[in-house]
């Protein structure tokens, strides 16, 4: 063999000539001083190139940009972003004040409610307000929990007897709820009353109240024909909320029969106690805790389904109506701080517009 | 999984890298290793992938080169890298950015054939699908990279002498 030339050297060292070729080359090497050396030089080029191409990989940061500069897409700029942020200020602005109207409205339900079981007051009230909610479970304690409110708040102490009283009937005369509902109604409303004025009086007054106040005074002056505002379809049952010309929420649930049957919302299985959530914080209200160990039912805004007594024209409270459609399969339930009048003018239109 | 789907798996990092190399420019790369899948997407048969996708490539690299602005810009980022304009930055950084200044200049140096056949071959390319993309006879493959990897390391190994000096110059 003749003395291969580099070509063949890189070729023999890539892996690339033919078995016969290979085998030639390899026994010339071995024997030729001059091309084991030319081999070893070769070697040392492949591997050197093979170094020098890999740092061309090295992209130091800052010498050779990468990266370059895009147009960059419409909804990166600062303005959009700008507008963006704006938008999802003025939508949490936005839940939150409508949370804030729900709360007005549950919070009032809360006077009706047997159940509550919500923050306690920053006050002294809150100290008593879990033992009071214990206490409570056990109906033969509700006078204990009573003088604890007694002592705790003292504002709320002349009226909430009675009240107490009627859940306590209404926790051991369970069927019976209807109509200690309806009791509860009307002492609901007298418990709220002194409430209220003792709010008025108190300075830390907490805004929740603020807003259950202005609420309940915009209702003197109701326009019936209130205008449906929003439909909650995504929770079970399905609710729907009016607002009146005066700015009062009124919310129309609607039931399925397995539903209302489900939750008990039937005169022959009646509603366990609800707890009543979003009632206000700081306010008094909470310490009128009365929820029976066994009422674990979520929903805060089903409304009670019994109707308060007829209201005197200048007091105004939480009512509620309740009836069924035509075949009986769904029981619509509206409440409101409006007089059952109006409620009763409400739903005629409901069931017109369902018709 | 579509045969361009395939294609691109199989061959787009290696793709990407020999036209980094090539190019010196990341983004520029990937643009025309997209372009060649895009071609391939219109190709009815191919006969070697690897060479044919190599091949189509490198020649759009030469179609683009001829596009001014892009020339300039790589021209400018190697004029920076002349003016020793590296941003502050560690030892080994620093360090490791004027080797990869040096590697820049000693393949820009080569002839474009030498160049590219050494790039498809660290891509792992045989002889007969570099002499296929290049256009090549299979003989001329092994003289090829033989020229490429001897001229690139003597040039490179220039190159780190004339940097040494200036550097000893600029120290004394």
């Amino acid at each position: 063999m003749q003395h291969p030339d580099e070509g063949m050297i890189h070729t023999w060292l890539d892996g690339e000539l033919s078995p016969d070729e290979s085998a030639a080359f390899q026994e010339h090497i071995s024997t030729c001083r001059q091309c084991a050396d030319a081999v070893a030089e070769a070697r040392g080029f492949v591997a050197g190139s093979s170094r020098i191409v890999s740092a061309l990989d090295i992209v130091p940061a800052g010498v050779i940009p990468v990266v370059k500069p895009r147009q960059r897409a419409w909804y990166s700029s600062a303005q959009f972003r700008a507008a963006a942020a704006v938008l999802v200020v003025a939508g949490a602005s936005l839940l939150v004040f409508r949370n804030e109207d729900q709360k007005g409205g549950t919070v009032m339900q809360g006077a009706g409610a047997v159940a509550e079981k919500s923050v306690p007051a920053p006050t002294s009230v809150a100290a008593s307000a879990p033992q009071a909610g214990e206490d409570a479970n056990r109906p033969g304690l509700a006078a204990g929990a009573n003088s604890d409110l007694a002592v705790a708040a003292p504002m709320a102490a002349s009226k909430p007897v009675p009240d107490i009283a009627a859940r306590k009937d209404a926790l051991t005369r369970p069927r019976d709820e209807f109509a200690g509902r309806g009791v509860k109604g009307g002492t609901a409303r007298g418990v709220e009353e002194p409430q209220r004025a003792g709010f008025a009086e108190a300075t830390a007054q907490s805004r929740a109240s603020d807003a259950v106040a202005t609420n309940i005074a915009a209702t003197g002056a109701i326009q019936p024909e209130p205008k449906l505002v929003r439909v909650d379809s995504s929770k079970t049952p399905k609710q729907s909320f009016y607002a009146t010309s005066s700015g009062a929420t009124l919310v129309l649930t609607e039931l399925e029969a397995p539903d209302f049957a489900a939750r008990g919302v039937t005169e022959a299985a009646p509603a366990p106690a609800r707890k009543t959530m979003g009632a206000p914080r700081n306010a008094p209200t909470t310490t009128r805790v009365m929820s029976p160990p066994s009422a674990p039912v979520p929903d805060p805004m089903i409304p009670f389904p019994t109707a308060a007594p007829a209201q005197s024209a200048a007091k105004v409270t939480i009512n509620t109506i309740t009836w069924f459609d035509a075949t009986g399969s769904r029981r619509y339930v509206l409440t409101g701080p409006v007089t059952v009048a109006e409620l009763e003018a409400l739903k005629a239109s409901i069931q017109k517009t369902k018709q | 999984m579509s045969d361009v789907e395939r294609l691109f798996r199989t061959y787009n990092e290696q793709l990407v890298r020999y036209l980094t190399r090539r190019l010196g420019d990341r983004d520029w790369a990937e643009e025309v290793a997209q372009e060649t899948f895009i071609r391939a997407l219109r190709q009815d048969t191919i006969v070697n992938e690897r060479a044919w996708l190599f091949a189509v490539a490198t020649n759009l690299v030469r179609d683009e080169a001829r596009k001014d602005a892009r020339r300039r810009r790589h021209l400018s980022l190697l004029a920076e890298e002349e003016k020793g304009n590296v941003v502050e930055s560690e030892q080994t950084t620093l360090e490791r950015a004027q080797e990869a200044a040096l590697a820049r200049k000693a393949i820009d140096a080569l002839a474009e054939r030498d160049r590219l056949a050494l790039l498809m071959r660290e891509e792992g390319l045989d002889y007969s699908e570099i002499a296929e993309a290049l256009e090549l006879s299979p003989g001329s493959v092994g003289t090829t990279l033989s020229r490429a990897r001897r001229r690139l390391v003597e040039s490179y190994e220039e190159l780190q002498r004339e940097r040494e000096a200036r550097e000893k110059n600029a120290a004394s």
